[in-house]
């Protein structure tokens, strides 16, 4: 039996393309599912190479491979603003992470992972169908803090 | 460079569920060895 480093989930924040009613990585080509999602090491594509450290344990700190989500809300909005330009075809987000985790500078790279709640953030189009999918809550966010859950699903 | 920055320590392992989600472990009952009686020289 492993011995747990922390002592519960990691919670983290990212922000995913919205498709087809579901959420899309940014980085590769992958759906979340509800619930638990389950890292796997890049495969080769014609974007990427296979991963050096394929097939070991999933994520390596020596490889990019693993679910990614930044450790703070704040950090998320600072990269979404330099790479992005806002729509209603991005959504933000809070996850919990676990299993093999890396931490990072600022974020994590995690094995399992989660959708916790979405941020209706970027607009007024209704995300209830999109909440009610991941069984997550739509959390309002005011003034950089998170003060009204106003949709929760299950 | 990376979006999350770089890496600051090997992998660590982070359980699912927090403590108080956790199934509350059953009490089980224990066998407690009695003490043989020892003698007491006279």
């Amino acid at each position: 039996m492993k011995v747990p480093d922390v002592i519960g989930p990691v919670t983290g924040y990212r922000f995913w393309k919205y498709q087809t009613g579901k959420l899309r990585s940014t980085g590769v080509s992958y759906n979340w599912k509800p619930g638990t999602n389950t890292a796997l090491h890049v495969s080769a594509s014609h974007h990427f190479e296979t991963c050096p450290e394929y097939p070991g344990p999933v994520p390596m700190r020596a490889c990019a491979c693993g679910f990614w989500a930044y450790s703070e809300r704040a950090f998320t909005d600072v990269y979404f603003n330099v790479q992005f330009q806002p729509s209603h075809a991005y959504v933000m987000g809070r996850v919990k992470m676990w299993g093999r985790v890396v931490p990072h500078t600022h974020g994590y790279r995690a094995q399992f992972v989660r959708v916790d709640a979405l941020f209706p953030s970027l607009g007024d189009w209704d995300m209830t169908d999109l909440a009610l999918r991941y069984d997550v809550p739509l959390l309002k966010v005011e003034q950089d803090r998170i003060v009204v859950g106003f949709y929760r699903g299950g | 460079m990376t979006a999350i920055g770089e890496p600051v320590s090997e992998p660590i392992e982070v359980p699912e569920k927090e403590p108080a989600e956790l199934e509350p472990v059953p009490d089980q009952p224990v066998d407690v060895p009695v003490a043989e009686p020892v003698g007491v020289p006279s």
